[in-house]
């Protein structure tokens, strides 16, 4: 570092720079605090300076900062802190009132240990207000997470999609293989969809398919998946479900859609479903297996006649 | 530009060179924490950048699915990147002894991690770094992840620089055992710069 320019000038600089800097002592005794601390913490230098810093400023980690202090002074080397473990270590207002949306200042800070001018050890601690960067960041984060939730969706009714529903399967198929437990998967199909869709139009067809949607998801449980599978069928995972449980999910399901036609302008949409029902078992192999015993329930339930729940056997 | 690897003799020299500086590293732990602290004798070894993952995979015996990693940015005449890599029990007992306290939970363990990893990323290059008379600073640790194999934390990618030096060190506390990985990336430059540092240190013994 230079010495060209005088103790003044250094001086005003360390004071002005819009970085929070202040010194203190291995107690915590403050040997300088400049503008930028001033400014924001509203306590000024002739105050504090001279003070134990957490007598301004009880609400301070003070054990862990204590440890922090000494630490850096033993290992005569630097440390840092950053916003995104610890968000701050002075709770300052930020500078965003409009546009913020945050409750603070950000900080990264950095502990710098060195040797006062009589040979006593200090510690300068190094302030960045860096709330610019961890909004970005939450906003990243929070696009990042709609993105995946959207892509886990099927946009016209709003539940799960396929490729959501067959990695959640495949999760609870281990679970439930490592650990044992019940999983049962139903398959759903709307009997005579295409009438619908040639009858009434394709929007009429749409709205059959949304409110269908809703109404299973009144009656399922929060941790059942209810999937669209494709076109007008619906795949459910039903964890901790075995046959006789899924055998009443289903029959309240078929019934509920059987007495609960949907209005779509003047018309009344009178429907059934049919249903395909499986339950895991010891040796079954893959969750792909799971859904292919569900799948083929549900086509004996469509030649049997339709608007009923079929339970997979082995002889299907 | 092509840069010769250490020799033999310049590599022993590293070698004591690096037992000294975490010698002194593992003594101040020591003091810190308040606990005895043995530390292993420091592994060092050289390795191309077509192996690097590979060879850090058998170093860790990467298997388990459960490992953290740190990452420290250090720069002036010997210049690089140090990558710390914890196992599952990760450095939890230190929480105590570094003052953290129960209730912070999962960032006081991150921050945990990050504090360490300065502890001992400057332990043993600022040891090196004052043996050999180079200069040296470093930037703020971040966290590269947690709780994943280790191939997510170590995950092939361009790397400008083709020398690699592995320094594998482990730490036990007297409550039990916390080991620790340390991997440091230098450039070629500061290749140089540790040779020439390392002729000297043994030319003025």
């Amino acid at each position: 570092m230079t010495a060209a320019l005088g103790d003044n000038s250094l001086g005003f600089i360390i004071d002005r720079v819009d970085v929070g800097i202040l010194v203190v002592t291995e107690n915590l005794e403050v040997v300088l605090w400049n503008r930028f601390m001033e400014a924001n913490s509203k306590v000024t230098a002739e105050t504090i300076v001279g003070t134990n810093l957490l007598e301004s400023f009880p609400d301070l980690p003070g054990k862990w900062l204590e440890k922090k202090v000494r630490s850096v002074q033993l290992l005569n080397n630097f440390a840092f802190t950053s916003w995104q473990q610890r968000p701050y270590l002075f709770h300052f207002k930020h500078h965003r009132p409009i546009t913020g949306g945050v409750t603070h200042m950000y900080q990264n800070c950095t502990f710098i240990p060195f040797e006062g001018s009589e040979g006593e050890s200090l510690v300068c601690i190094t302030l960045f207000d860096v709330t610019d960067t961890a909004i970005s960041q939450r906003e990243v984060q929070q696009a990042h997470a709609d993105l995946e939730e959207l892509s886990n969706r099927d946009p016209l009714t709003g539940v799960y999609n396929r490729r959501f529903m067959e990695t959640e399967l495949n999760k609870e198929f281990k679970r439930v293989r490592r650990h044992g437990g019940k999983l049962s998967v139903l398959f759903l199909d709307l009997d005579f969809f295409k009438k619908v869709n040639d009858t009434y139009g394709h929007q009429a067809g749409d709205q059959v398919l949304i409110e269908v949607t809703q109404r299973i998801n009144e009656i399922a449980r929060v941790t059942d998946c209810l999937a669209r599978y494709g076109g007008e069928e619906f795949a459910i995972i039903l964890p901790e479900t075995d046959t006789s449980g899924g055998l009443i999910f289903a029959n309240r399901v078929r019934e509920l859609i059987e007495k609960t036609p949907v209005y779509y302008e003047e018309h009344v949409i009178a429907l059934t479903a049919s249903l395909g029902l499986s339950e895991y078992y010891d040796g079954l192999e893959s969750h792909d297996a799971l859904l292919d015993q569900s799948d083929k329930a549900l086509y004996v339930a469509k030649k049997q006649g339709r608007n009923r729940v079929v339970c997979y056997l082995p002889d299907m | 530009m092509k840069i010769e690897p250490l020799n033999e003799e310049e590599n022993e020299i590293l070698q004591e060179v690096i037992n000294i500086g975490m010698g002194q590293a593992g003594a101040s732990l020591a003091k810190l924490l308040d606990v005895f602290v043995n530390l292993s004798v420091p592994r060092v070894s050289w390795v191309s950048d077509v192996d690097f993952v590979d060879q850090v995979e058998k170093l860790v015996e990467g298997h388990g699915n459960s490992w953290a990693g740190v990452r420290q940015a250090f720069y002036n005449q010997l210049e690089g990147e140090a990558f710390a890599i914890y196992g599952a029990n990760g450095c939890q007992q230190l929480a105590g002894l570094m003052g953290y306290t129960d209730d912070d939970e999962d960032d006081a363990e991150e921050e945990l991690l990050l504090d360490v990893t300065n502890i001992l990323v400057g332990a043993c290059l600022v040891g090196v770094a004052k043996q050999i008379g180079k200069k040296l600073d470093f930037a703020a640790p971040t966290l590269v992840g947690i709780g994943k194999p280790i191939e997510d934390l170590l995950y092939r990618r361009e790397r400008e620089w083709d020398q690699c030096l592995l320094i594998e060190v482990n730490f036990c506390l007297e409550e039990g055992d916390f080991s620790c990985h340390l991997v440091m990336l230098m450039s070629e430059a500061s290749i140089e710069q540790l040779r020439s540092g390392l002729i000297e240190f043994m030319e003025s013994y």
